[in-house]
């Protein structure tokens, strides 16, 4: 379960059993300057090849910019499957992205990723991690805080046992702007059948969810659980906000801070019409 | 060095011992209701020869044979005279009347104020009294004793909302919060919004900001040592109250032939009353039991028996419910040796326990602390000049810091249950009064404490003793693996600390209006909550020392200046202060405290430091009385990496804690018009908390990302909000019996939206970053009726 939610219950009961309000305010905040972020989530679709995979690069901006994905377009980026020496070099498309068409996914093979921008030379290394088969997704009518029924969905799935599992939720919903991210530790949970959930008040009959279900490793569970727990955060029992460095290191200057994650996941992908 | 110069005063005063010296003893109480006065003042009058009545009302007094005029003295009560003529020991009692024509005087005594407080060394302390207390507005009209201690300098807290309060720059858990000297673990309802502390059970409080006495120890910030009534041993009568939140019954009288008094309390909150939501299934509720009886055996005996019971409920939407509640029990026996040798033994326990059930994950978590303390205190009034304070105290504890079980059978949730802690924390003290001329007065005090870590529980080794370590490739602190377990046997001890604590403070008197203080103090905290929210939550574990925490140990440095002016009508004091604290945690970046069985892999030590000056300025007579206070502070701490390597959090770098406040403002007045109408209110400015702004954003997986850098270096819009109150006492009161009043009140009245904290993230509906301000209280108008049988 995720673990974050039982600090969040606290905000939401002062939130919601008092009188309390919020409101959107113009607020100055520091401008730590651009910086490098890799996006390289390499996702291996159960049943596919994976042999297509798209690495962003970008840098990052001030928090209230007009223009928040800047592309960086001149870097070189390639793979190396470590155990099998095995390199896929990614063709560089000019607009951030860059992408290849041969790649050999290896369940728990070790690969390393390399990308040179501006001179500069960063690595990262990481395994590719197994997930398990959704089993169902249930929908279910929920009471909300504020008393109105909202919609959940739970993706119910075996947890392997005896060992640490981690896994990251990715859902689209067709009506809502933002995709929502949920992450699943097994710490309390190990064996047992287990389940993802999602669940967002503007959830509407019609809407369509994509739904991915993703293996990751303990560390990068460390990351985006932090990431998405410092996602619009509040309340007075906020957590102090961390930096969030990831994986993707310069290898002249290891402090220089680079956003992202390079990290292999294999998934199970389902779409479900909300009804 | 400082033990030579206490045998030199010690020298000093036994000089004198040529005349044939006798003592008076005796106890001081209220004339109405026989409850004993703690802090009054018995003096000789034409010389500056006094003492203060401790705790539990008892005097002694030790001076040459003679005649003499006793002044026995206590602010809002009248002045009695007394002739004396000393020809032997002598027993004298005595009862004051409260001073009607100041009836409703606010009576804040701050000792250092008044004429004989000039005296003692004792600094940085501040008395309130319950009365003073119920004359300030309060939010939704609920007296809270934890608000009104925040009007004062050097108390803050983290806004509405948030528990506890914060001493000079220091953290919430390093604040000792004594009911009737059992340990509250938390001071607070309904996380935060209220204290658990019922006005109407409570006599006064008294609370430590430094110089604090070796009587206490194991928290370094202060000391709030609150004292429940005793009972009235006059009559019975009963006080209640119904407010816009709770409703209050207070039951005392005398008992057991007249030989004690009880006190029975209870408040209740109503269930729904604050929710805005109607139509739902939310609730939210707390209530308090408070109580009290003694007994006197006889003259040189004396029984108290004391007890706290409160809990918090909430339940909300059928989804999730929380509970959390303090338990204690005192038995006390006072016990006079003769004349001079005052002496208490206390038994106390206490228990905090927390349970929190999560019905759409099928949790269902439980926790609790138990402790049993024996402590023995012993005054002994050896003459005009010295007095020896010494004891000892134990206290056991038990840490239950989580069990998980499923809360159904359709749950996945598996049982488990995180290490029991045990600990035995030890404590021995003495302390010295003594006045060395008729101008300067010494305190030196010296406590031993020790703490030992005790089985049966399994511990983790780690590679090189470190649970933490840095990772020199992605620059990141994490979590290091068990390299093995060390197992120990029940009553076996694990890790063990012992700490001398000395206390020294220092009065001379400039003339017969001002004086200067001075004030060193060491303490040492053994306990540590473990929290890295803003603000401390209910279900936060505390921890204790052991292999890995270390006690933290702090050094207060304090001078002050206190004045009184125009016939004591005025008064005004001014303190400066230096503290630091070593052992200081504080958490690594994504730190997993939740359920966590190795709190040491979470955290690394750091250091506190905190310095600042504050001044009192106050109207202590008439028909307005009031304060204006003023703070200038600084709070900051480190984190450096030590052996685990890196450079720490925040780059090793200091950074401000979560209470650090540069100004910090309030003004408190009472205004009594006429007999039938009286006016509160109170203002406060605070700069504003510090906290973590976004420094950056990045696009990730369709999101943005916000960037978090620097650690507090960016601040809330400053906090500050006007009450105001107004009390309505119906003139046929006079010749009933039943006496009422109304009090009608405002909170924050000019409707300012502080801001309790501001989150950064996306619109739903366009995707744009914004910022969101979520303000607890707007303006809060409520009534509330009070009565007296």
């Amino acid at each position: 379960m995720k673990k974050s939610i039982i600090k969040s219950i606290i905000t939401i009961l002062i939130i919601g059993i008092f009188s309390s309000c919020t409101e959107v305010v113009n607020v100055e905040v520091p401008n730590g300057g651009a910086r490098l972020v890799v996006e390289a989530s390499i996702l291996w679709e159960k049943g596919t090849t994976g042999a297509n995979q798209t690495i962003k690069l970008s840098t990052s901006t001030e928090y209230f910019s007009d223009t928040p994905n800047v592309p960086v377009t001149n870097a070189t980026v390639q793979v190396t499957n470590t155990n099998t020496g095995e390199v896929f070099t990614f063709l560089n498309q000019n607009n951030g992205e860059y992408t290849t068409n041969n790649f050999n996914p290896i369940l728990n093979n070790e690969y390393q990723l390399e990308v040179v921008n501006d001179g500069k030379t960063y690595t990262a290394v990481e395994s590719l991690v197994s997930v398990s088969e959704i089993k169902n997704i249930e929908q279910e009518s929920v009471s909300s805080i504020g008393g109105d029924d909202e919609i959940r969905l739970k993706i119910y799935f075996d947890d392997p046992a005896n060992e640490a599992n981690f896994y990251l939720g990715a859902f689209k919903a067709s009506n809502l702007a933002i995709p929502d991210l949920e992450t699943l530790d097994d710490e309390f949970t190990d064996g047992n059948e287990n389940f993802i959930e999602y669940e967002d008040e503007d959830l509407t009959a019609g809407a369509t969810i994509t739904i991915s279900l993703q293996g990751i490793s303990q560390r990068y569970y460390n990351y985006i659980d932090l990431l998405v727990e410092q996602l619009g955060q509040g309340g007075p029992f906020q957590t102090t906000p961390a930096r969030l460095k990831g994986n993707c290191i310069n290898v002249n200057d290891s402090n220089e801070e680079v956003f992202g994650y390079f990290r292999l996941s294999e998934t199970v992908n389902d779409v479900y019409t909300i009804n | 060095m400082k033990k030579h110069i206490l045998y030199v005063f010690l020298l000093v005063s036994f000089w004198g011992f040529s005349q044939e010296k006798f003592t008076i003893r005796g106890t001081l109480k209220d004339k109405t209701n026989g409850e004993t006065l703690a802090g009054a003042s018995i003096i000789v009058k034409g010389t500056n020869v006094g003492v203060s009545t401790n705790e539990y009302g008892f005097y002694s007094l030790t001076v040459p044979k003679g005649n003499y005029t006793l002044l026995i003295s206590y602010l809002g009560y009248t002045t009695i005279e007394k002739k004396v003529s000393l020809e032997a020991n002598l027993k004298l009692d005595f009862e004051l009347a409260e001073d009607t024509s100041q009836l409703d005087e606010v009576v804040i005594t701050s000792e250092g104020m008044k004429k004989t407080n000039l005296r003692t060394p004792q600094m940085s302390v501040t008395k309130l009294s319950t009365q003073t207390i119920k004359q300030i507005p309060a939010v939704m009209g609920e007296v809270d004793i934890i608000k009104s201690i925040q009007l004062l300098p050097g108390v803050t807290n983290s806004g509405e909302g948030a528990s506890g309060f914060n001493v000079r720059g220091g953290a919430e858990d390093q604040n000792l919060v004594l009911l009737d000297e059992a340990i509250i673990y938390n001071s607070s309802h309904l996380f935060g919004f209220f204290s658990v502390f019922n006005s109407d059970a409570i006599k006064d409080i008294k609370l430590y900001k430094g110089g604090i006495p070796a009587q206490f120890g194991g928290r370094i910030s202060s000391v709030l040592d609150i004292r429940q009534k005793e009972g009235n041993s006059k009559e019975l009568s009963l006080t209640g109250g119904i407010g816009a939140i709770s409703s209050r019954l207070t039951v005392e009288g005398p008992t057991f032939k007249d030989k004690g008094s009880f006190l029975f309390a209870g408040r209740v909150s109503y269930a729904h009353l604050f929710l805005k939501l109607t139509n739902n299934n939310n609730s939210a509720n707390f209530y308090d039991l408070n109580f009290k009886t003694n007994y006197k055996i006889n003259d040189k005996n004396r029984l108290f028996l004391s007890g706290y019971l409160g809990q918090d409920n909430f339940s909300l939407a059928n989804r999730f419910s929380n509970s959390y509640g303090n338990v204690s029990g005192n038995l006390r026996w006072n016990h006079i040796f003769n004349d001079k040798l005052f002496s208490n033994l206390s038994l106390i326990y206490s228990q905090y326990n927390y349970g929190l059930q999560i019905d759409t994950q099928g949790l269902d978590w439980k926790s609790k602390i138990n402790n049993y303390n024996i402590k023995y205190d012993v005054g002994y009034y050896l003459n005009d000049k010295m007095k020896f304070n010494f004891g000892a105290s134990g206290i056991y504890y038990k840490f239950n810091p989580g069990e998980l079980n499923p809360l159904n059978e359709s749950s996945g949730i598996n049982p488990r249950k995180l290490d029991d802690k045990f600990a035995l924390e030890g404590g021995i003290y003495t302390s010295l009064e003594h006045k060395i001329t008729n101008k300067l007065t010494a305190m030196y005090g010296l406590r031993y404490s020790s703490f030992h870590r005790l089985g049966s529980q399994t511990l983790n080794q780690y590679e090189n003793d470190l649970p933490v370590v840095y990772n020199t490739q992605l620059g990141i602190y994490e979590r290091a693996e068990a390299i093995g377990e060390t197992t120990y046997s029940s009553g076996s001890t694990i890790a063990s600390f012992g700490n001398f604590e000395p206390r020294f403070a220092l009065s001379y008197q400039l003339n017969e209006k001002s004086s200067l203080k001075t004030s060193y103090n060491r303490t040492a905290q053994y306990l540590h909550l473990i929290s890295n929210t803003t603000s401390a939550t209910p279900l936060d574990v505390w921890a204790p020392s052991g292999e890995f925490l270390k006690p933290q140990l702090a050094d207060q440095y304090a001078i002050g200046y206190f004045r009184n002016f125009k016939n004591n009508m005025y008064s005004f004091e001014a303190e400066a202060y230096y503290k630091t604290v070593d052992n200081r945690v504080d958490y690594i970046d994504g730190a997993d405290l939740i359920a966590q069985n190795n709190i040491e892999r979470e955290v690394l030590i750091g250091e506190m430091r905190s310095y600042g000056a504050e001044f009192l300025l106050r109207k202590n007579k008439g028909n307005f009385t009031g304060w204006l206070a003023y703070t200038l502070s600084k709070a900051e701490q480190r984190t450096p990496g030590n052996a685990s390597g890196g450079l720490g959090i925040n780059g090793g770098n200091w950074y401000n804690t979560a209470y650090d406040r540069t100004h910090d403002f309030s003004f408190t007045g009472n205004y009594k018009l006429n007999e039938k109408w009286s006016f509160g209110s109170n203002f406060i400015f605070q700069t504003g908390r510090p906290v973590t702004y976004p420094n950056g954003q990045f696009q990730y997986q369709g999101l943005s990302v916000p960037t978090y850098s620097d650690r507090n270096a960016s601040r809330l819009p400053a906090y500050h909000r006007l009450d105001i109150s107004a009390t309505l006492t119906p003139r046929k009161n006079k010749n009933r019996k039943w006496k009422g009043e109304w009090v009608f009140s405002i909170y924050n009245v000019y409707n300012r939206s502080n801001a309790a904290s501001i989150s950064f993230g996306q619109n739903a509906t366009n995707g744009l970053n914004e910022a969101t301000q979520t303000t607890i209280f707007g303006i809060v108008p409520s009534v509330s009726y009070n009565f007296k049988f």
